[in-house]
């Protein structure tokens, strides 16, 4: 579903991502580690068309910028930006009109603001939502087309202990569905449980890619370990 | 003192040398530099004599400087009676306010900070050289405005200050605050009103109440107007003594503040953590901080309509109408419509020296400057700061259509009314009316196309970056060919014609340009990077 190759990205001479390689499959959650400008979020926002990079990326077997692509693809941004002055079930409307979703995005809505929690906050603006609420708003807008892959950055950032589970929750539903979901996060013990693909990255370089069936060790331990290993090398 | 010493010095040094690795930050400084010793030089040329000649037509440019002042006031105090006004940044607070140096050498460095941004800040004055020559005004009197702006922004901040720490969580004190401001204008106010219900002009009335004793009074701007406008006319020392007067309440208000509240940290700190948070919120694109207000929003018919790329529309119609009670019609629009109905009512009561068709030439102007200053941050242009745009399968160009139609929506309404309202007052000729209007529309249309290609070239709206002036040059240089072209065709064709077919030849070129622009950035918006927010928004 996403198949990066040769991906470099560089910001003047500062490179942000140097050739990336990756791919995740239907029905595969991955997750995206590294500590903090590891380059996880350029990779990130390359992959949704948000950069220019050199390289390839595909989403579903189409050219990431092109049109097919962004229909399949849903994106919850690293900073949740609702739009100030639209209500949060406009926003799912706007996002229901924009992606031409027809009959029936309505329930589906009531749905996600109802597992989310944001019943009660319809009709409030965008303005007016705390930090955790614009990251629930946003999360509702990536899944509301109900998309072929999904990518979070962040999306635990700011979500209370229901919104968490409820996210978990929905990420196993959609791997159980057959879609595709990269994850970048820093709670590795939040992803533990459904995994199936992690890629480590560190200095703006793919350090490591693990498949969990290849692995008898946790995501924690295969990702400190990594570490470990590099500054014991280091020394 | 001497850490805040070495403080000031040390970052004006690393500014400097930051140049060497920001060579768009030094084109800037060079150009603005290049510019200034540019009106210095010419400034040295001018005969001392006619340099300090009383203008022209100083009745209206003292009007007209009084209003600045007051817009300066205004927008100064306003704080004092919200979110407090603050003469420090984020890191001040963190570093300073919690150090051992006391509170008062702190606050006579947040001053003295402050004094330096209204002082950097006031070189904009110096570009309004060329229409206050309009009035007859010399450079001598370009250079006296800009004094009298930095003494008005000065004493207004001490002042907002100064009420801020004084009111701050007192509701009463802060009503009487409010109630003594603006009784001490009522004097002023009065003597208008009198003089236009006896029959005077609306010009005459507003000089008689400019050269009354009781604009005097009228607090920071009546003291400011009278000396500069003394100055102005050649009374030297009235004039000096009224600046004296101003600086002296300034100096006042500052030792009221110095000696008597050294506790002032809490009051600052609301409104710098305030300030702090919508720069860092703008940064990360997130632009709800900015439209937080105090005002509550109150939600009457909600809904999104539209299809594809068309819902950006839609969604700007709600959020017009959410962000003011006049819709796509915002204050800005109200603004330019109101300056131009109230300059063509000043230029009916006056005497009009050329041919009412010429008269379209300083309102296009006018108009397009303004659409210039305030179309750089329109919701088209936003929109391509949140990823929704670039996610939503549409084709590119159609997004970017959609997103910018609200923008040319405005400029049609805007430009029907403007120059029907000027038509109606000062009887312009119908077809050159037409044809300036027309071009005001189309200078939207160019500048949508403009903003779009800027996006290519340096991967950011040029309108929203450090680049500003930069901008300014790539919007008017385009425009170069089409006004030669207007001038000629105006030459060759005289009257009413002859400017309307100029107008014309000007539209035609914008709106050439502006299909060229979007013809070349084809698909731009799924090939860009999503521009992230730069200083100086």
């Amino acid at each position: 579903m996403i198949n990066v190759q040769g991906l470099t990205k560089k910001y003047g001479k500062h490179v942000a991502n140097n050739n990336i390689t990756l791919q995740l499959k239907a029905g595969e959650l991955g997750v995206l580690l590294g500590p903090n400008g590891a380059g996880k979020s350029t990779l990130i926002k390359s992959i949704c068309g948000l950069l220019r990079f050199t390289g390839s990326i595909t989403v579903d077997g189409h050219e990431n910028r092109s049109i097919e692509a962004k229909r399949v693809l849903g994106y919850a941004p690293e900073v949740a930006t609702p739009y100030p002055m639209l209500t949060v079930a406009e926003h799912m409307e706007f996002i229901a009109r924009a992606y031409r979703i027809g009959d029936g995005w309505e329930a589906r809505a009531d749905e996600l603001m109802n597992r989310f929690e944001l019943d009660d906050k319809r009709n409030k603006l965008g303005k007016e939502l705390s930090k955790g609420m614009k990251q629930k708003v946003s999360i509702c807008c990536a899944l509301l087309p109900d998309p072929k892959v999904i990518i979070l950055d962040e999306p635990l950032s700011g979500l209370d202990p229901h919104g968490i589970r409820q996210l978990q929750r929905a990420i196993e539903d959609m791997r159980a569905a057959g879609k595709s979901i990269l994850v970048s996060t820093h709670m590795i013990d939040t992803v533990e449980a459904a995994w199936d693909v992690t890629f480590i990255m560190k200095n703006g370089q793919m350090i490591r890619e693990c498949r969990r069936a290849e692995q008898a060790e946790s995501l924690e331990d295969i990702y400190f370990a990594l570490f470990e290993e590099r500054e014991l090398a280091h020394e | 003192m001497n850490s805040l010493i070495y403080l000031m010095l040390r970052q004006a040094k690393n500014r400097l040398l930051e140049l060497k690795t920001k060579p768009a930050k030094l084109v800037v400084y060079i150009l603005a530099i290049g510019f200034m010793v540019y009106l210095v030089v010419q400034a040295m040329g001018i005969d001392i004599y006619n340099d300090y000649a009383p203008p022209s037509d100083g009745g209206m440019f003292t009007a007209i400087l009084a209003g600045f002042f007051m817009f300066t006031f205004v927008a100064t105090l306003y704080p004092a009676f919200s979110k407090g006004a603050s003469l420090f940044e984020m890191e001040d607070v963190n570093y300073l306010f919690v150090s051992p140096i006391r509170p008062r050498t702190i606050l006579l460095y947040g001053m003295i900070k402050s004094v330096k941004t209204i002082i950097l800040g006031s070189w904009f004055i110096v570009f309004q050289a060329n229409w206050m020559r309009g009035f007859g005004v010399s450079m001598g009197g370009v250079f006296l405005a800009g004094l009298g702006y930095i003494l008005v922004a000065i004493v207004s901040q001490i002042l907002s200050l100064f009420i801020y720490a004084n009111t701050n969580s007192r509701p009463r004190r802060k009503l009487w605050s409010k109630v003594i401001l603006t009784v001490l204008f009522v004097p002023a106010v009065a003597v208008f009103a009198m003089q236009f219900v006896q029959g005077a002009s609306l010009t005459g009335a507003l000089s008689a109440m400019l050269a009354s004793p009781a604009f005097v009074v009228a607090p920071v701007v009546g003291v400011a107007s009278a000396g500069i406008g003394a100055v102005l006319f050649g009374e030297l020392v009235i004039g000096l003594v009224y600046i004296g007067l101003l600086a002296a309440a300034g100096m006042f208000f500052f030792f009221m503040i110095y000696f008597g509240n050294p506790d002032y940290y809490e009051d600052v700190m609301g409104a710098t953590e305030t300030a702090f948070e919508i720069s860092r919120a703008a940064k990360e694109g997130d632009t709800s901080v900015i439209a937080s207000t105090n005002r509550e929003v109150k939600i009457k018919g909600t809904g999104v309509s539209g299809s594809g790329a068309s819902v950006f529309f839609y969604k700007h119609v709600r959020e017009s109408f959410r962000c003011n009670r006049f819709g796509l019609w915002g204050i800005g629009s109200l603004i330019m419509v109101g300056a131009a109905i109230a300059w063509a009512i000043f230029t009916r009561s006056g005497e009009i020296a050329s041919a009412l068709e010429m008269m379209l030439i300083p309102l296009l102007t006018g108009t397009i400057l303004y659409k210039m200053f305030t179309a750089g941050m329109c919701r088209g242009i936003m929109e391509t700061y949140s990823h929704y745009i670039y996610m939503v399968p549409d084709k590119p160009f159609v997004k970017w259509f959609w997103a910018n139609v609200e923008t040319v929506f405005k400029a049609v309404v805007e430009g029907v009314v403007v120059f029907v309202a000027v038509w109606l007052i000062l009887g312009t000729p119908v077809l050159a009316t037409f044809a300036a209007m027309l071009a005001f529309i189309m200078f939207t249309f160019y500048l949508s196309g403009i903003n779009l290609a800027s996006m290519r070239i340096v991967d950011t709206h040029l309108a929203t970056s450090l680049l500003l002036i930069i901008y300014f040059s790539v919007v008017l240089i385009p425009l170069l060919p089409g006004l030669a072209a207007a001038i000629a065709v105006g030459v060759l064709v005289s009257g009413p014609i002859g400017i309307a077919l100029a107008f014309l030849a000007f539209s035609a070129w914008m709106m050439l340009v502006g299909v060229g622009c979007f013809a070349l950035s084809k698909g731009l918006l799924h090939k860009c990077d999503m521009p992230v927010m730069r200083e100086g928004m």
